[in-house]
């Protein structure tokens, strides 16, 4: 599904060289729910960015669903963006001027869908994250975790290949945060592949696999938090 | 078309930026809609017909002298020797000239005694006024040499000949202008016979609504400050007007006032109508260069605010031109909307001006061509702004909280 091969990235400014990626190789299939994890500065944000066709990568061979994605122009990179990768971030990024329907619908009004398609996983998707009730309020009138919640449902409307989580319980007490979390493995259960970035261990290990980020450099972690590559 | 809704859904929630420039451009609209009405009437008068040959008559204004002998004579001279100028087509005497914004002014009767029916200017000249001048005569005939009386200095009160514009004509025999010919029109008490109908000839004050209401007499004057009109053959209007001062300059008492083509007269009668005209003109572009300011300023705004907001958008799916036509969009409604109030608004106010003031209304075509206008000016002004727009990376949703 991801396929990453000698992949880096480099941020050139006035004449110095930052290597935030070194190479790596990295192959995520169908189906997994991978944490990624490391202190800040390590490269985790570059590394999601560059997995969501955000940020370009330097150098390497990056192929999500078996598509090499750096010969994408702008237009056929956010198509493909829209259509194969749901987001989640740590500050929810709802529109605060669209109520919860309108937010959910965004995404997918790039999409070639008519109404009655998009009501459809609208309601859906609300409903999987258990707000279709409160389709018509605004995302102030919400708790943080069920702002993430609608952040959620609009990942998950579009019927992504991939979901990618930047910190999604980063700004949530623990009780709400565990609420996400059983909802992101719902998703998963359900055959969504997830990249997960989070700065907590007992999150992390919630996934089947972590791959950890350090000075720019990637290691995969098995459960007992033993290094193998 | 797909982002019409949420933008109208995001300006419920949010108003009064969107509602302050929509004000501010229904403002700028009326404003500039007006001023350039203004303008273009206004040009439109200047560039209305004199009804002569502007381009090849000039005037001279001499001195007759009554030491000298009889004034009738001193100006058969200065008649004479103007005709004489190589290039010269014809010359005649006049007690005004068109435009000039001096003369008489008269009512005219069909009965006398009664309540008039029109009015308007007076000149007297000679047979030799409508080649002078280069007027057409639609109807009737010129005088003719015996029908020239003389006059020294209020020849307005003498019975004679006249000759009417044909918007004279048609103001007094409204049902059918030829009804006048031969018929009496009285001014002063004295009976005047309309022998010739002429098609245009604006009287001397340019301003005036009866400036087309002009009657030609058929008595000369001779007056101590002496007025010709004098019209000459194509491109020889620089070299008459150098052969004047020698041909008429013939005794020592002679003095020449002036003597400049009648365009030059046509252009003074119409100075404070050029500077108003350049005054709106320059309102208008400061105004528009103030609005697309305004518009960019607000683009500017709106868009710095919501920089994560448009990074959220790329994020999930919008392309850069997705981007660019979400903002041109929004920008196009708010003008719309300002442009649908400043046509309303202009509607009514119209409305109430034309009952109050009696001025004429702006019309309909001016105000959609403005509105369109209008539109592609704000369109224009947030085109920078947006596409810096385009540029926000969709990565700075994951940057920072």
């Amino acid at each position: 599904m991801l396929k990453m091969k000698s992949l880096s990235k480099a941020f050139v400014t006035d004449a110095i060289k930052t290597q935030a990626l070194h190479p790596f190789d990295l192959t995520i299939e169908q189906g997994e729910f991978v944490s990624i994890i490391g202190p800040s500065g390590s490269g985790k944000t570059t590394f999601l960015n560059i997995a969501g066709l955000l940020e370009e990568h330097s150098d390497g061979l990056y192929e999500l669903d078996e598509q090499n994605v750096a010969q994408f122009t702008d237009k056929k990179k956010s198509a493909y963006r829209n259509e194969k990768i749901g987001f989640v971030f740590q500050s929810f990024n709802l529109i605060p001027e669209l109520n919860l329907y309108d937010n959910v619908d965004m995404p997918l009004r790039y999409r070639k869908f008519n109404r009655d398609e998009r009501h459809k996983r609208i309601m859906q998707a609300l409903e999987q994250v258990g707000l279709a009730g409160r389709k018509s309020h605004y995302p102030t009138q919400l708790s943080g975790g069920q702002q993430q919640r609608v952040a959620i449902a609009r990942a998950i409307a579009g019927t992504p290949s991939v979901i990618l989580a930047d910190e999604p319980t980063g700004n949530l007490d623990s009780k709400m945060a565990e609420g996400i979390m059983s909802l992101l493995k719902d998703i998963n259960a359900a055959g969504t592949s997830i990249i997960m970035v989070t700065h907590d261990n007992e999150q992390a290990a919630q996934a089947n696999r972590i791959v950890q980020i350090k000075d720019g450099h990637l290691s995969e972690y098995t459960h007992n938090k033993k290094a193998i590559a | 078309m797909r982002d019409f809704l949420p933008i109208v859904k995001t300006f419920k929630k949010k108003k009064t930026t969107p509602i302050l420039l929509a004000f501010q451009i229904a403002v700028t609209f009326m404003v500039l809609v007006n001023a350039i009405y203004m303008i273009s009437e206004r040009n439109d008068l200047i560039a209305s017909p004199v009804g002569v040959d502007i381009k090849n008559t000039l005037t001279v204004i001499t001195n007759l002298s009554d030491e000298h002998g009889d004034l009738i004579n001193q100006l058969e001279d200065d008649l004479l020797a103007l005709k004489n100028i190589h290039g010269v087509i014809n010359a005649a005497p006049m007690t005004a000239l068109p435009l000039e914004g001096w003369g008489a002014y008269i009512e005219f009767k069909l009965v006398p005694d009664e309540e008039y029916v029109a009015f308007g200017g007076y000149f007297g000249s000679n047979e030799d006024v409508i080649d002078a001048l280069g007027l057409t005569l639609v109807a009737g005939e010129n005088f003719s040499p015996s029908d020239i009386q003389t006059a020294e200095r209020d020849g307005i009160y003498k019975p004679a000949k006249i000759l009417i514009t044909r918007a004279l004509a048609e103001k007094i025999s409204p049902d059918n202008w030829r009804d006048i010919l031969g018929k009496n029109i009285y001014f002063y008490k004295e009976p005047h016979e309309v022998i010739g109908i002429i098609e245009r000839l604006q009287n001397a004050w340019s301003s005036w609504s009866a400036v087309e209401y002009t009657v030609i007499s058929s008595v000369r004057e001779s007056n101590h400050s002496q007025r010709y009109i004098v019209r000459v053959e194509p491109d020889q209007m620089d070299y008459v007007i150098k052969a004047i001062p020698e041909a008429l300059l013939t005794h020592a008492y002679k003095r020449i006032e002036t003597i400049e083509p009648l365009s030059e007269v046509k252009k003074r009668s119409y100075q404070e109508d050029l500077a108003t005209n350049q005054l709106l003109t320059s309102v208008c572009i400061g105004l528009t260069i103030i609005t697309l300011f305004g518009i960019l300023g607000q683009a500017k705004f709106t868009i710095n605010r919501r920089i994560k907001h448009i990074g959220t958008r790329r994020a999930l799916g919008a392309s850069k031109s997705q981007v660019v036509r979400y903002f041109m969009l929004e920008n196009a409604i708010i003008s719309t909307i300002g442009v649908v109030i400043g046509i309303l608004t202009a509607i009514i106010l119209n409305n109430q001006f034309v009952e109050l003031l009696a001025i004429t209304p702006v019309p309909l075509n001016f105000l959609l061509f403005g509105a369109i206008a209008i539109v592609l000016l704000g369109q224009i002004a947030v085109a920078y702004p947006v596409s810096q727009a385009a540029k926000v990376s969709p990565a700075i949703t994951t940057r920072g909280a």
